[in-house]
């Protein structure tokens, strides 16, 4: 056990740290759930891609660097530092982009990684139907096989919903029943679409926030290629999962991202020290200490990786452990800020313009989306503890 | 960076393990109770294991190991409530021996001689027994004490599996005065906690896997009451709790060595994280075995008892939290993202600990 970086991660550390500093926009962007700061984020993944920064994972012929898993939360630590622009592209590299890499062939990860890493094509995913949730097996959305003067289609019908980034997005991906008589796992299939094809209609849903963060999708006679189905017909429940593990986790939320916070939460609470209660000083230093576990936890997890071990089914506490780490801050935060808690960006009495306020009605989706935590602690206790299935 | 453990370490963690899930299993446990005994009278066992003289040097007769390697074996202690001393002896006292006292060390990991720790934050010597040497840590001197010179009174615990003692000593030979006094205390008390915390986790461990095995047996309502979602879900959260405070200590372990300015900080997180997950795991484990879990028959309270036992020794709670807050709030501890391991260059502690 060495708990050091090596000189060359330093090194790596350095360059990541001179670019940013050169390159991370001044001001910070408008939301990235506004058309305009959809678009000024992509111009954001447009910038790190010139840099070869868009994921740095990835094997350099698909846009990335090749770096291994230290490399990459060095990335997000700098990244997180240097308080660069939200990912717009997050569904596409951190869930799409590993799934394409285990199941894709090598036609679609030439197709798709590529101008995934570099912001020319952004993802929304369409797991969630209006009937299946959380019972996300229950999905009914069809994907029939026609031929048509001998090129092969999907025609895709149904209903998707919660559909993060889906307004403004290019392509999505989900999960659709290819066999009609199929029931629950079996007979779904993984398939890509472009969000633009005709038959496909996009209805905003507006977020706590009044930002329209995600959309409903319509399909009605969309036709797809049947070159755009990841894995083979029936695979897909199996590759969805897969998804979801890398989504739970370690690539949605690295831990960088909470340090931040708990560091910006500890400053909140020196600013107003000679008016807090001291039951408030004992829930910013947990936040600190929580906000290390979850660090230390990837970096356990990322080194048991490297030797060779497997992320399993205790990927589902990462998730419990960090959407509740991210909502306790943001209710001590909102505890901090007396009357100025609830005023908004436009105030200029507002608390670091509103932050707070918008982290924590973030933070309160974060135990509800990738799977609630309810589903993660079934999860846990069937798979990690053997209890009994109901 | 590499936060594996050796293969060394795991395969001598793997021995302990089938050793003292063999020797020391719950029927064993409930025979010493039942007969009014604590004692497990397996110390020559653990000695022949090379467990005694872990962190003891090779050429003193130990095995050389490292205090990573002894978190994995406090943790297997944990997991039976293992009644010897061991942490006191061979994790507190053994390595500080080792510098101060080569023949004495050797002794102990030869087993002709035990020496335990007394010390202000753990101030009632477990198992103490006659033949027994203390080393004694008072306000201005650290020294080594006969148990028969001890003057020691015994003192009653909730614990059936530990015996207590307070020991007052007129006259000790003296190991250590002045500025050296404090740095030995403060090692003492940072293994204590340490190894203190990994028992926790060991102890967690168990009492989750105790009860998920009643909740698969356990029927009510038709069923196993391991299918109620209620159940299911306490449990969960019990097992997220040790699954985030296990990497703590194990930090805590890798970095003790070499006494950093950052050392007490992260020895503080592991314990606090280690109580916090275990108080929890005892206060769960009792709800799902319900009534049973009330009584003295059942397993659990003597795994139970141990984690009321060790969450207020080698500092509890609040004792850590204040470390934490001092870091943090007085030292202007280096916070957010990149502060958590050093580089490759820096001694730990001093860059980080400015900004």
């Amino acid at each position: 056990m060495r708990l050091r970086y090596t000189p060359e991660q330093d090194r790596f550390r350095q360059e990541v740290r001179q670019w940013l500093a050169e390159h991370v926009p001044a001001e910070p962007l408008p939301s990235l759930d506004t058309p305009g700061g959809f678009e000024l984020h992509r111009d954001w993944e447009r910038t790190l891609k010139s840099g070869d920064w868009g994921m740095v994972t990835w094997p350099s012929e698909y846009g990335g660097r090749g770096c291994d898993l230290i490399e990459w939360l060095i990335f997000e630590e700098e990244y997180y530092r240097a308080e660069a622009p939200l990912r717009v592209s997050q569904n596409g590299i951190f869930l799409l982009g590993p799934t394409l890499m285990e199941f894709g062939s090598d036609e679609q990860k030439s197709r798709f990684l590529p101008p995934m890493a570099a912001g020319d094509e952004i993802w929304a995913q369409a797991w969630s139907e209006p009937n299946a949730g959380s019972d996300m097996a229950a999905i009914r959305s069809m994907a029939t096989r026609v031929n048509e003067d001998g090129e092969e289609f999907y025609v895709l019908e149904g209903q998707k919903t919660w559909s993060s980034r889906a307004v403004f997005a290019d392509w999505g991906f989900g999960i659709f029943r290819t066999d009609p008589d199929s029931k629950r796992h079996r007979g779904l299939s993984f398939i890509l679409f472009p969000l633009d094809a005709e038959g496909i209609t996009i209805r905003p849903i507006r977020q706590l926030d009044g930002d329209a963060g995600f959309a409903e999708i319509f399909f009605d006679n969309a036709k797809v290629p049947v070159a755009n189905r990841l894995g083979d017909e029936g695979q897909g429940w199996h590759i969805a999962m897969a998804t979801a593990g890398f989504e739970r986790g370690l690539m949605l939320r690295s831990p960088a991202r909470f340090q931040k916070t708990a560091e910006r939460l500890v400053d909140l609470y020196r600013q107003n020290a000679d008016r807090v209660s001291p039951a408030t000083r004992e829930h910013v230093l947990q936040a600190y200490l929580d906000a290390e576990a979850y660090c230390l936890n990837t970096y356990y997890t990322a080194s048991r990786l490297m030797a060779g071990g497997k992320i399993g089914s205790e990927a589902s506490c990462n998730k419990i452990f960090w959407s509740e780490l991210d909502r306790a801050m943001h209710r001590t935060a909102m505890s901090i800020m007396g009357a100025r808690a609830e005023l908004t960006e436009k105030n200029t009495d507002s608390v670091d313009s509103g932050r707070w306020l918008d982290g924590y009605m973030f933070s309160l989706a974060g135990p509800i989306y990738a799977g609630t935590n309810e589903i993660q602690r079934n999860i846990i206790a069937e798979r990690c503890l053997g209890l009994p299935r109901a | 960076m590499d936060f594996n453990f050796s293969q060394d370490e795991l395969d001598l963690r793997d021995g302990a393990r089938e050793y003292l899930r063999g020797r020391c299993t719950p029927e064993v446990l409930r025979g010493l109770v039942e007969n009014g005994s604590a004692s497990l009278d397996s110390w020559s066992e653990l000695v022949e294991m090379g467990l005694v003289g872990f962190l003891i040097p090779e050429p003193a007769g130990g095995l050389g190991m490292s205090d990573t390697g002894f978190v994995l074996l406090a943790e297997e202690a944990g997991y039976v409530a293992m009644p010897e001393p061991l942490i006191d002896v061979a994790g507190v006292a053994a390595p500080l021996l080792a510098g101060l006292d080569a023949d004495l060390a050797a002794q102990v990991a030869g087993g002709e001689a035990r020496v335990v720790t007394a010390h202000p934050l753990n101030p009632y010597v477990n198992q103490l027994k006659p033949s027994d040497r203390i080393l004694l840590f008072a306000d201005n001197a650290a020294g080594l004490v006969d148990a028969a010179d001890a003057g020691a009174e015994d003192v009653a615990g909730i614990d059936p599996l530990r015996r207590l003692s307070k020991v007052c000593v007129s006259d000790a030979t003296t190991l250590a005065t002045g500025a050296e006094v404090g740095v030995l205390a403060k090692r003492a008390a940072l293994r204590g906690a340490l190894f203190t915390a990994a028992e926790l986790l060991g102890l967690t461990a168990a009492m989750i896997d105790m009860s998920k095995n009643y909740a698969v047996e356990r029927k009510q309502f038709g069923v196993a009451i391991g299918t109620f979602q209620a159940v299911k879900h306490h449990l969960s959260t019990a097992f997220t709790k040790l699954e985030f405070a296990r990497p703590a200590v194990y930090r805590a372990a890798a970095t003790l060595k070499g006494a950093d300015e950052r050392s007490a900080l992260h020895v503080a997180h592991a314990k606090i994280a280690a109580v916090d997950a275990a108080i929890n795991a005892a206060e769960t484990a009792i709800q799902v075995h319900g009534g049973i879990g009330y009584t003295f028959e059942a397993d659990l309270h003597l795994f139970m008892k141990r984690v009321w036992a060790l969450a207020g020794l080698w500092g509890d709670r609040n004792y850590h939290m204040n470390e934490v807050d001092r870091a943090v709030f007085d030292q202007r501890l280096k916070l957010g993202p990149a502060a958590t391991f050093p580089s490759a260059g820096n001694a730990l502690g001093t860059e980080e600990l400015g900004r």
